[in-house]
């Protein structure tokens, strides 16, 4: 099958697409490569996305483990189901599975890498600084060399909330006389008609990587949304959708009905309110399949793999850090004759 | 002074080997005129106290126990009497215990300044001591302390004892309310005052060690430390599921408004405030210009 690598238009050489200047800078002879000049030279796929689907591969073809071979030395490429950009193990240059990425819906829109791989280094290593119940030995194990730039495919959905949510309201004043305290409770039914649009309610569409992780790492900014390219892959991994956009819609319409009731109860101007009858109706009016960059970050820790991300847009770093036996016990332990102390001396004073 | 005192062992000795009980019985008091005032020579006398002197019984200060308003029996008054005695001779403060039926004065608290000042109470050259008033006229107890006995008793010791003593005054109970404060006064006169806020009276008014301070403390360490920890766990959890879409909100699109609301009811809720009438006064200056503590308690 078919793979798809960049090449220098200047002197053939591999090339990678540099997240600090946007362009694919050739590190063997220096030049450098805006989209359009990549398309001129027909390294990037000048065709619209979603429109060309022709000779599209059968469906078994792509059970499975496939094997494709490097432009570049024509060794085999190894490959799973879902990953749609990785490097040949022997010469290094991108293999950018083009087939494998237009085999259903390809992606409409991506934000390129914004923040190099130093940058991600440097973000993961603060990321365990300050965490007092960090294993030691974690952090041994933290001082990375090996990050990988991947594309991980989102859906995307507009989304219209529209309709009456009814809530139960309660207003609870205090005062007190000579000889009381009085507590006075008013209760109120008030229904509030809403109306919100929401524009491309992210939910991660590959089921290699954790729901949860790959919605901490939001938010990312549209603003550098473009049209998507294949050669914006190039120097990166990337991954194909596994998760149906219907299936991926589920979580994106809990947060956003979510998000409706609690707008809406804002509404309200009492200080307790609970919903009592939710009317209002979520309906998705826009889809979109984007392509979206994370830095990824494996550590194998006593036997388990802790999952680090860093947004590749932003740099915002999550993931959740073992804690450490020993250090818990020590530092509760520590902290509890601190307190004691403090009491103590509190209560001579007094 | 002191003479006199050990005088009076003698006499009680020689009472109860007779077994005469009646010793007691009354109160005996001097006249007071404007010539001879039997004050003492710290006090400085002027119009504005001549009358309250002359007002306020003059007494023999070594007799202790001044039951004007005869609320205790010979043999009660006598024990008392001991009990002042020992009072005295272990806490180094002089003791008067004073009832009456009819206060002559404003408040209990200046009958209980005047008679002490205006007679020769004082551990030997001092002027420190306790005077412990029952005033049945304005049914409160009152306690004033007076040069040592300021310190040795701050305010809120007097409201402890006054608190725990005043109920046996209710129930009419002299006897024992004033034989609890003697044991409760002398209880903490043999304490240092930094140990008075670790100690409490318990249920039969005994002093006893109060662990509650303690046992608050070690609470706040658990309870402190529990949420130090939380925290920290918390700091290392950073992944969550997303549970808003508030980022992708059009703000320019949205709209809201209340379209209906509906008065359902109220409802009203009342809880009595628990009063104290216990009533330490601080330190303030007597007519005859000497300082006092203390405080009282109706009953």
């Amino acid at each position: 099958m078919d793979t798809l690598d960049n090449r220098c238009p200047a002197c053939g050489a591999k090339i990678d697409f540099n997240p600090v200047s946007q362009k694919w800078d050739c590190k063997y002879c220096g030049s450098s490569f805006t989209l359009e000049e990549m398309k001129k030279h027909e390294n990037a796929s000048s065709e619209k996305a979603n429109t060309v689907k022709k000779n599209l591969p059968k469906e078994e073809d792509l059970k499975g483990f496939d094997n494709y071979r490097c432009k570049n030395c024509g060794a085999e490429i190894i490959a799973d189901e879902t990953t749609t950009a990785t490097f040949c193990v022997y010469c290094g240059s991108t293999a950018i599975l083009k087939e494998k990425i237009d085999k259903g819906r390809a992606p409409d829109l991506i934000i390129p890498f914004k923040n190099t791989k130093e940058e991600a280094v440097t973000a993961f290593r603060k990321l365990t600084k300050h965490k007092p119940l960090m294993p030691r030995k974690f952090k041994e194990v933290t001082n990375i060399k090996k990050i990988s730039g991947v594309y991980i495919p989102f859906w995307a959905y507009d989304i219209t909330g529209n309709g009456k949510i009814t809530f139960t309201c309660t207003d609870v004043t205090t005062w007190s006389d000579s000889k009381y305290h009085y507590t006075k409770t008013d209760r109120y039914e008030t229904t509030v008609d809403a109306h919100y649009d929401y524009e491309k309610v992210l939910a991660d569409a590959s089921s290699r990587f954790k729901d949860e992780l790959m919605d901490s790492i939001e938010p990312f900014v549209f603003s550098d949304l473009v049209d998507y390219n294949h050669a914006y892959l190039s120097g990166f991994l990337a991954e194909k959708y596994d998760v149906s956009e219907e299936d991926s819609y589920v979580r994106a319409s809990d947060r956003t009905m979510n998000t409706c009731v609690d707008l809406a109860s804002s509404q309200c101007k009492h200080m307790a309110k609970s919903v009592r009858q939710n009317d209002m109706v979520l309906e998705k009016t826009n889809t979109y399949h984007i392509m979206l960059p994370v830095w990824m970050v494996n550590i194998n820790y006593n036997d388990k793999i802790y999952t680090f991300a860093v947004n590749g847009q932003t740099g915002k770093m999550v993931g959740d850090i073992p804690i450490g036996k020993k250090e818990t016990i020590i530092w509760t332990i520590g902290i509890f004759i601190a307190l004691l102390i403090v009491g103590y001396l509190f209560l001579l004073l007094k | 002074m002191k003479k006199k005192l050990w005088m009076f062992l003698l006499l009680i000795g020689l009472v109860c080997s007779f077994n005469v009980r009646d010793v007691y019985a009354s109160t005996n008091t001097f006249e007071r005129t404007n010539e001879n005032l039997l004050v003492q020579d710290y006090i400085s006398v002027n119009d504005s106290n001549i009358n309250d002197i002359l007002n306020t019984p003059a007494v023999d200060a070594s007799e202790k126990i001044y039951d004007f308003a005869d609320l205790f029996s010979d043999s009660e008054e006598s024990k008392l009497y001991d009990k002042v005695l020992n009072y005295i001779r272990e806490s180094k403060l002089d003791m008067a215990i004073v009832t009456i039926n009819e206060n002559n004065k404003m408040d209990s608290t200046a009958y209980a300044d005047d008679f002490y000042d205006y007679n020769d109470f004082g551990y030997e050259n001092s002027n420190s001591g306790l005077l412990f008033l029952i005033d049945m006229d304005n049914r409160e107890i009152y306690i004033t302390t007076t040069g040592d006995g300021i310190d040795k008793y701050p305010d809120s010791v007097i409201n402890s004892i006054l608190d725990y003593v005043y109920t046996f005054m209710s129930n009419e109970k002299y006897y024992e309310g004033c034989s609890s404060f003697l044991s409760l006064a002398s209880s903490y006169a043999s304490l240092d005052s930094s140990q008075y806020s670790s100690y409490t009276i318990n249920s039969n008014g005994q002093l006893v060690k109060n662990y509650r301070p303690l046992a608050i403390v070690l609470i706040f360490a658990i309870v402190g430390d529990a949420i130090i920890i939380f925290i920290m766990v918390r700091m290392n959890k950073m992944v969550f599921k997303a549970a808003s879409s508030r980022q992708y909100l059009n703000n320019k699109t949205k709209s809201a408004k209340v379209i209906k609301e509906t008065f359902l009811g109220s409802h009203v809720s009342k809880v009595k405030i628990e009063s104290d009438s216990s009533s330490g006064g601080g330190i303030h200056t007597s007519g005859g210009g000497v300082s006092h503590g203390g405080g009282g308690h109706k009953f």
